[in-house]
């Protein structure tokens, strides 16, 4: 802490951060992980959680899911913070939450660009694997004002996989998701196993934080 | 050299903003990209004004130079049919004495009066330093029409300045002479429109989405500048090319008047949009109680005979609003109601910390507790009530939309007196924060330098004595600047209340910024009450009393202030001099809507002069202010001086919006063409508008948003 005081002293970072006992250390820590992105450092690489095991996630006895957010390049594994009826909100330990509904996102909090809340398909009506279906996310848009963007969706069956989450192996089938809004578009996966429980999906967030791969490590 | 300084450092907030942001709403109209500006930083060819206008609310700053003429622009468009533009322009060798270089301070405004159709041109009405010397002003009506969407022409007609050369005749009779200096600042009306009138006009192709080359006929003979041989203007015709580096940067290289290179920088922002995503951990989930009947005990109100249920209750609360970045002020519950006062020392928005804190409750308080009344505290001062059912707040957490459906079963209102029951928060008096930052402080326009500057570290700290009772003050010490190299004395022919700061700022090292003792209290449902006694700011030391009147819903408040201050010494320790005065305000706060904000104060200002003044802003709902004021009194423009009367605009940019973490923290200036002694106001701080007004309902319903955030 000294020596963050003394470096931004020595920078002579005027108005934006200091040191004291007050709310605004987060200002300054924010400043300086910004400036060390800023000189070319990436941030963490998802290795940690690469080489997850099974009897690794057995051992910890709790329902976890391993998120991978692909284009910010990281990976948590996440617990549940809190159920609200068919909604699970699941969280990082240091506060990144997901919120499921069956295994769809319907928000988020702590991520680029969050997902306030949604209208999604539930799991049922996407494991038909067809037919078109509306889908509206709401974000804090333009002056923080809460926005709608409605989404056309075109579902496809991509046919039956084998897939294989940390050492345990599914007979899934591959459902996608097409999605247009004037000139955005995603397409999300799901594998979806025969008690239509979601094994392992490609959801799509928003512009600023891209897809997340969400893979179910509860057996 | 020096201009270039300037522009660095005078800018340098709004550059950091842009360089953080590198981003830049698409236009709303989605016709190519935002208009490029001219060398008067506002919508054009070259040097010539097109009809172009930016995006609602968009903010430029540009710097232009050629033979030695400089200027530096903010522009803002204040609604889609107004903009304002403030200019410093610096000539060199300009004077025959010292200084050589004449610095020019100008404002515009320019009203866009027909949007471009698919056979009508768009066109404005511009006033070109429209209050200013008769050295930049001009006027002018000019259409600009896409004949392709790559390729615009522009065609109009000036007057003034834009008038000077190749008029085809005159409009009103003559162009009255300016009264020179001492008329500067009051509006030259009477010149407007008069006077030769001349076509100018040009086309700007725009080749892909980087570059633009750009070709003008200019009708302005650059008569003063010519006659000082700043320039051989050896043609009308003027050529030149832009490149966006980014979408919201531009650099352009210009051949002027058949003699001279010229170039330019011109970068833009949207306030409206964030250039880093509004970040922070995620909140505690909403607890959902379980069906009444399925279990029946869980919702038993018999918890309530328990002796020490209200400090078991409030201790948990304390601890989860505290992982929430909350403070617990106090906690009443009732078997079915939960009135929990917070202290908000991180968020930016009231909604956002309204928010976790009802999901703190709905954490803690036993099934039987269904409703949530949650009291925001500001200085100790219950501001307003937000009342939440707790099952509207388990229905919508995942309702799509559900921020605004929480809005509509909520009630914002006057707190609840607190009752006797209420637990307390434990620690909260005596309270001591501090903070030691950099700070700099910075002297514009001084015709001898346009720009001096100190930088040092400020120690700053706030000791909260009882609720409502803050003891607070802080101590500059200079590291390096040259504030005390200014050698001019002010002139003026009022009591020096301001026009000494040179002197203030050379001596005052270290500094005793402030320390003062502060008491808030609400008087009355819809009162709010200040007493302030010590050294108050820079200047002065005494007592400041106000009152304000502000009801939680209402979008008028009222107040009122009376002042007994003495001037302090130079060199900012203790001592004072001689002169004191009794200053007084009545003041009206109006919210329009939309964002538009006016104010008008009225009384006795710090010269023992007499008048009012009027403060007009913009401000976006992420914090974002950019306004206006201007100041009338008794004193007439002769005896006031340069300038003629107070005025000046300012900006505010919350750091929340720069980096998207939570913070209270803002930058932000104040910016005069010239300070003088006439109209100036006392800066105690801590005035009670700004300090409630983050809790009623137009900053609360403006970011409600944020409270599921």
């Amino acid at each position: 802490m000294r020596r963050l005081c003394a470096a931004l002293a020595l920078l002579g970072v005027t108005v934006l951060a200091g040191c004291g006992n007050g709310p605004n250390q987060e200002i300054a820590r924010t400043m300086l992980a910004q400036a060390r992105l800023s000189v070319g450092k990436s941030p963490q690489a998802p290795a940690p959680l690469a080489g997850l095991t099974r009897a690794q996630v057995d051992a910890l006895g709790v329902p976890l899911l391993r998120v991978t957010a692909i284009k910010l390049k990281t990976q948590a594994l996440v617990g549940v913070y809190g159920t609200n009826g068919p909604v699970t909100t699941w969280s990082t330990t240091d506060k990144t939450s997901i919120a499921l509904n069956g295994g769809i996102v319907v928000a988020t909090r702590g991520l680029p660009g969050d997902l306030m809340s949604a209208a999604v398909p539930s799991l049922a009506e996407i494991a038909a694997g067809a037919g078109v279906l509306a889908r509206t996310h709401y974000y804090l848009g333009r002056n923080d004002q809460t926005e709608p963007v409605v989404f056309r969706c075109t579902l496809a069956d991509a046919g039956a996989e084998q897939i294989t989450v940390v050492g345990l192996a599914y007979r899934t089938r591959h459902v996608t998701e097409t999605c247009v809004s004037g000139s955005q578009s995603f397409t999300n996966d799901y594998w979806i196993d025969a008690r239509v429980t979601l094994r392992r999906s490609v959801q799509w967030i928003s512009p600023q934080t891209g897809a997340l791969e969400i893979e179910n490590l509860v057996n | 050299m020096r201009f270039w300084r300037l522009f660095s450092l005078s800018l340098g907030a709004f550059l950091l903003t842009t360089a953080v942001a590198g981003v830049r709403a698409a236009r709303a109209d989605g016709v190519g990209t935002p208009p490029s500006l001219s060398f008067w930083g506002v919508p054009g060819l070259i040097d010539m004004p097109s009809a172009e206008t930016g995006p609602d609310g968009e903010v430029t700053a540009s710097v232009s130079s050629f033979a030695g003429i400089s200027r530096g622009v903010l522009g803002f468009q204040i609604t889609p049919w107004m903009s304002g533009t403030f200019r410093y322009s610096s000539m060199r060798r300009f004077n025959t004495s010292f200084p050589t270089t004449y610095y020019d301070r100008s404002f515009d405004l320019r009203f866009h009066l027909v949007d471009e159709g698919r056979y009508v041109p768009s066109v404005t009405l511009g006033l070109q330093d429209f209050i200013g010397t008769d050295l930049m002003s001009a006027e002018y009506l000019v259409a600009t029409k896409h004949v392709t969407p790559a390729l615009a022409l522009t065609l109009g007609l000036g007057w003034g300045r834009l008038g000077s050369y190749g008029s085809i005749g005159s409009t009103f009779g003559t162009r009255a002479a300016h009264g020179g200096l001492t008329s500067t600042g009051q509006p030259n009306v009477k010149q407007w429109f008069h006077g030769p009138v001349a076509p100018f006009g040009g086309l700007a192709w725009q080749v892909n989405d980087r570059l633009t080359f750009k070709a003008e006929y200019s009708s302005d003979a650059y008569v003063q500048e010519t006659g000082k041989a700043l320039l051989d203007r050896r043609s009308p015709i003027n050529l030149g090319v832009e490149y966006a580096l980014t979408p919201s940067t531009r650099i352009g290289v210009y051949e002027l008047y058949g003699a001279k290179i010229g170039v330019s920088l011109q970068v833009s922002t949207d306030p409206a949009t964030r250039p880093n995503s509004l970040m922070g951990p995620a909140p505690v989930p909403v607890a959902v109680r379980p069906p009444e009947a399925a279990n029946p005990d869980a919702w038993s109100p018999d918890w309530v005979r328990q002796p020490d249920a209200v400090t078991i209750l409030r201790d948990n609360v304390a601890r989860q609003l505290k992982s929430q970045g909350l403070e617990l002020d106090a906690l009443a519950v009732t078997p079915d109601t939960a009135e929990l006062r917070i202290i908000n020392p991180v968020y930016d928005s009231g909604a956002q910390a309204i928010g976790r804190a009802a999901r703190v409750l709905s954490q803690t308080m036993p099934a039987s507790v269904e409703t949530f009344k949650i009291v925001p505290m500001a200085n100790g001062m219950p501001v307003s009530q937000v009342t939440i059912r707790r099952t509207d707040l388990e229905r919508y957490e995942f309702a799509p939309n559900g921020d605004l459906l929480l809005r509509g079963h909520s009630d914002l209102g006057l707190p609840d007196p607190l009752p006797a029951t209420a637990a307390r928060g434990v620690g909260l008096y005596p309270k001591l924060s501090w903070a030691l930052t950099p700070y700099s402080r910075i002297s514009i326009f001084d015709p001898d330098n346009p720009l001096r500057a100190d930088f040092g570290l400020r120690l700053s700290g706030s000791y909260t004595l009882a609720q409502g009772l803050i003891l607070s003050g802080s101590v500059t010490k200079k590291a390096f600047g040259n504030l005390d190299q200014t050698t001019r004395a002010s002139n003026s022919q009022l009591p020096h209340v301001r026009s000494d700061f040179a002197r203030y700022n050379a001596e005052g090292d270290p500094a005793l910024e402030s320390l003062q003792l502060a008491w808030y209290t609400r008087p009355g449902p819809n009162l709010f009450g200040r007493v302030t006694a010590g050294y108050l700011e820079q200047m002065y030391g005494g007592v400041s009393a106000e009152l304000l009147w502000q009801p939680p819903t209402s979008p008028l408040a009222l107040g009122m202030e009376v002042d007994y201050v003495k001037q302090r010494a130079f060199n900012d320790r203790l001592g004072f001099q001689s002169y004191s005065v009794g200053t007084g305000m009545v003041s009206a706060y109006y919210t329009f809507g939309g964002g538009y904000f006016a104010r008008i104060d009225a009384g006795r200002y710090l010269a023992r002069d007499v008048g009012a003044t009027l403060t007009l802003s913009r401000e976006f709902a992420n914090g974002w202010t950019i306004g206006a004021f201007a100041t009338k009194t008794n004193v007439s423009a002769a005896k006031f001086g340069e300038g003629s009367f107070d005025k000046g605009i300012f900006f505010r940019i919350p750091l929340n919006w720069l980096l998207g973490v939570p913070t209270q923290s803002a930058i932000g200036t104040v910016i005069r063409p010239v300070q003088r002694d006439g109209g100036q106001m006392l800066n105690v701080n801590g005035r009670l508008y700004d300090v409630v007004r983050q809790y009623q309902s137009g900053d609360l319903d403006g970011e409600w948003g944020r409270v599921f955030r």
